[in-house]
């Protein structure tokens, strides 16, 4: 049987040597040349959040509001013989009280071993970004976002969840008349930081912790020769296990989610037409006599429009709509315990993005929310002391190399 | 470079007003001479693909060539790497390659750039600084693709079909 922890650890010291051969390519020694293969990219953004009630990233309410939001990183490439390609990404978060870490955002040996004609195929070993949707893989850079936070698919609380895989991925790409056809799957073990997912799933904090198993994560992706649409489907099938605390009330338990995503986008002219729908379904059971088994569906959508005025000017409208329970959409039976607005969000957003040069963003939007399903535990600690109808204003300056 | 641009959208507007005024002999007469100036003017020429003379092709579609600029087809034929070279993303010459000739805004390739380069799973192209730079690197670097106006030794210019 294939030890799988093991070879986890294995990866841990593979991701070790990836980085020091990053250091030794880059000693003054290795002559670099404008032209090499190796290449360093990095990006900074820093977000402004101003909210009428609620928290978002820190104290966002008003009147001060909060620049809870920070995001950086760099990342390197170097492609030593042709079908071996090696990159490296290191990033520092800053989300209000949820997190503030730097970590190996990726770091990865990528080995193209099939290149014939139209079709490549390939393997990457080592920290994997998670392909999931249009924005997964890249969620933490402000410039491959369409807004200045993601909508609510990609929900904060699933973030650790999503990330990136320790493992392995298999790729391929085919280019054909009909357009280009990409796969993307990943095994691999998800990060262990669950404790906002945690809160989500049991309303309240125990002495317990969620651990992850090893997990599936794929991806079917379809774009059109002129590049105008893109599909894509996504399934992300991942185990988790309760670790009790001391003195805990519940039983070791067991968590399955199951999380379908379909994707969509069509440009014409200076138009882009963007939706994505994603149904999670859930399974919590063995938690013991004080909490029986729950097996609710989950539901997120939107739809947004994008307007380029010009190379500059970009102009953006978004609905977005997530359900905990599709079952019970205005949370009618929830517990007395939690506030019934905690069971749905129900975002209408405008924005407004200025590029003054291709290296820097900048955005402002406004965010008009019914529901506090996606307020995070650690900024609003008290659930009854938040607002069921509230509003945002959310400013961000990005910059990249 | 610019004076001609604008030149040449100026007589577009003058030729999409011209059929709606009423058609004098006079006007039919300049009419034909702004449509005359307009075709013989150099901006028809376009921006061309320039290669180093290593690489072992002779034309290129729309899609090969998207698909070159896109990062995703990296081998030629013959199994040689593509170095892929870009000027930068305002740089008027860069738009109107990626408008005219690739059919994409520039805004959208950079989109698909920062996905490959902040997911890891691939790279983008080497941004130069002028035309000149791009031509002198191309001939210095066998299986390296770029564009521009004119040629130069050691490289080769190449049409989109």
């Amino acid at each position: 049987m294939f030890d799988l922890l093991k070879f986890n650890k294995d990866i841990r010291l593979f991701e070790r040597f990836i980085i020091s051969l990053f250091f030794i390519a880059t000693t003054p020694a290795y002559s670099f040349e404008k032209f090499d293969t190796f290449q360093v990219h990095g990006f900074a953004s820093q977000g402004y959040f101003l909210s009428s009630e609620n928290n978002l990233y820190g104290k966002s309410s008003k009147p001060h509001g909060t620049l809870g939001l920070t995001e950086a990183g760099i990342n390197m490439s170097l492609r030593p013989i042709n079908s071996v390609r090696l990159a490296a990404q290191g990033i520092y978060r800053h989300a209000g009280a949820i997190s503030e870490s730097a970590q190996i955002d990726y770091a990865l040996l990528d080995w193209t071993f099939l290149e014939h004609e139209d079709l490549r195929m390939g393997l990457r070993l080592g920290r994997i970004k998670n392909p999931f949707g249009f924005y997964n893989e890249t969620r933490d850079v402000a410039f491959t976002r369409p807004s200045i936070t993601l909508p609510s698919i990609y929900y904060e609380r699933s973030r650790n969840m999503l990330l990136s895989a320790d493992g392995a991925q298999l790729y391929a790409n085919n280019t054909t008349p009909a357009g280009n056809f990409s796969f993307q799957l990943n095994v691999g073990e998800l990060s262990d930081d669950l404790k906002e997912l945690k809160i989500a799933i049991l309303s309240v904090d125990t002495p317990g912790h969620l651990e992850n198993k090893p997990s599936f994560i794929g991806k079917l992706g379809y774009e059109n020769t002129s590049g105008s649409t893109r599909l894509a489907f996504s399934y992300a099938d991942a185990d988790m296990e309760y670790k009790p605390g001391s003195g805990d009330f519940l039983d070791s338990g067991d968590l399955n989610f199951k999380i379908f995503l379909f994707s969509a986008q069509q440009n014409i002219g200076a138009f882009t037409l963007t939706g994505e729908y994603l149904r999670q379904e859930n399974i919590f059971e063995n938690f013991g006599p004080f909490y029986p088994k729950a097996t609710p569906t989950s539901e997120s959508y939107y739809i947004q429009g994008d307007y380029h005025f010009n190379n500059r000017f970009k102009g953006y409208t978004r609905y977005d709509a997530l359900f905990l329970n599709k079952d019970d959409r205005t949370g009618k039976h929830y517990p007395p315990n939690i506030p019934s607005s905690t069971a749905f969000t129900k975002d209408y957003m405008l924005g407004l993005q200025w590029n003054p040069s291709s290296q820097w963003i900048v955005q402002a939007e406004y965010h008009r929310i019914n529901g506090i399903a996606l307020l995070s535990f650690a900024d609003n600690p008290d659930r009854f002391a938040a607002k069921q109808h509230w509003s945002v204003f959310t400013l961000q300056l990005s910059y990249r190399f | 470079m610019s004076s001609f641009i604008n030149i040449d959208k100026h007589l577009f507007s003058t030729i999409l007003i011209v059929p709606h005024l009423k058609n004098t002999s006079m006007e039919r007469i300049s009419f034909f001479i702004l449509c005359l100036i307009c075709f013989a003017s150099p901006i028809s020429q376009g921006v061309e693909l320039v290669v180093n003379s290593s690489v072992p092709i002779s034309s290129l579609s729309a899609t090969e060539a998207r698909n070159i600029f896109t990062m995703r087809t990296q081998q030629w034929p013959d199994g040689q790497p593509i170095t892929v070279f870009v000027l930068n993303d305002d740089n008027p010459l860069h738009k109107q390659f990626s408008k005219e000739n690739l059919h994409v805004f520039p805004y959208k390739l950079r989109r698909i750039w920062d996905r490959n380069i902040y997911s890891g799973t691939g790279d983008a192209p080497i941004t130069l600084d002028s035309e000149e730079e791009m031509i002198e690197v191309i001939s210095t670097l066998a299986g390296s693709i770029g564009y521009a106006n004119k040629g130069g030794d050691n490289v080769r210019l190449i049409k989109i079909q």
